[in-house]
């Protein structure tokens, strides 16, 4: 019999994309700022690095605003790079570079922050302010939301924890009189019920939970 | 009006037909992905038959290098308890559907009983892959 198109096209896997869209901004961000970083890196080979130990500097010197030092520690300004040249001191090192190596500096700390934060904060909101987490309000309470990815949802009898762990959301019940989970997958340790499901088979599992619990 | 009336008769039929086994099959099936429930309904309809995961990853279309089969599909049925997953030699696995689950159990059954034209298809595609590789 010849093989069915259609057929063999409905068992073939889902592709899903590689890269999600947010997570190409964060890789952008995260690439444009190492590149910052790699020409502020490059600028220092256009400065003057001096290392000097704490027992040259009094306290006057160490207090003192990095564009005072400058003339204090000795250097003079270069002027053939054609560029205003400002110097960092701290912990006895001083460090006199172009002026446009510290706008690229601070740019590509600044780059580098928002991204973590941006990545942190993205991952964090992922349990709040989501349609499979209201579906609890009908039949629980959510009592609180923890940082780092975790939830926990209160009823009259029972209790309920998520956990997100890494691509897996880790659903924790525990073991009651009546409530028969194994069947569903989840397996028993330590008196609880334990079930592991990713992002697409959450509000399933939710709506599997309501009809349990 | 009677037809009204023949028409509720008919939804209570419905309701009385549909057990509390048969929703919670359709619940377990539906808290799995789309590629689990393939695997889950292939492995329904081969029963008591096991196969390995070549096999399996050739009837879900995957690609036999891709190994993908066992990191996202084989190992999470297992860790659930939905099928056996019995390693013969370090590369080949023989699956089986868990009958020991009372919800599988019933999914088997309604497979065997219902089920045998999508059998004949199953069993069509794996002779084909054996004709390939000779």
């Amino acid at each position: 019999m010849k093989m069915n198109g259609k057929f063999t096209n409905l068992l073939k896997a889902e592709k899903k994309p590689l890269l999600k869209r947010r997570n190409v901004l964060l890789y952008s961000i995260i690439g444009v700022s190492i590149v910052l970083l790699i020409i502020f890196f490059a600028s220092l080979g256009y400065s003057n690095i001096e290392i000097k130990p704490f027992s040259d500097y009094s306290f006057a010197d160490l207090t003192k605003l990095p564009l005072d030092s400058f003339e204090d520690a000795g250097f003079f300004s270069n002027e053939s790079y054609g560029t205003t040249e400002a110097t960092l001191q701290s912990a006895g090192i001083i460090v006199t570079l172009p002026i446009w190596g510290i706008g690229v500096l601070i740019s590509s700390s600044v780059g580098f922050s928002s991204a973590i934060l941006g990545s942190t904060l993205n991952k964090t909101m992922l349990l709040e302010n989501k349609e499979w987490l209201r579906i609890w309000s009908k039949k629980g309470k959510i009592t609180s939301y923890y940082l780092f990815k975790r939830v926990q949802i209160n009823f009259e009898n029972n209790r309920i924890s998520i956990l997100k762990i890494g691509h897996k959301y880790r659903f924790k019940i525990p073991v009651t009189e009546g409530l028969n989970l194994n069947k569903f997958g989840f397996r028993i340790k330590n008196n609880f019920y334990i079930g592991y499901f990713v992002k697409e088979e959450l509000v399933s599992t939710i709506h599997l939970l309501t009809t349990q619990i | 009006m009677e037809i009204l009336y023949r028409s509720e008769n008919n939804i209570q039929a419905m309701d009385s037909d549909v057990d509390k086994l048969d929703y919670e099959l359709l619940l377990l099936l539906s808290t799995l992905g789309a590629n689990k429930i393939r695997a889950i309904l292939i492995l329904a309809h081969l029963y008591p038959k096991a196969i390995t995961a070549t096999q399996l990853s050739t009837l879900l279309g995957y690609s036999l290098k891709a190994r993908t089969i066992y990191r996202g599909i084989l190992d999470d049925l297992q860790e659930r308890e939905l099928i056996f997953l019995d390693k013969l030699t370090p590369k080949v696995a023989s699956i089986r559907l868990n009958h020991e689950n009372e919800l599988l159990k019933r999914l088997i059954d309604i497979a065997q009983t219902q089920g045998t034209e999508y059998q004949k298809v199953i069993e069509e595609l794996l002779v084909k892959k054996d004709e390939d590789e000779w």
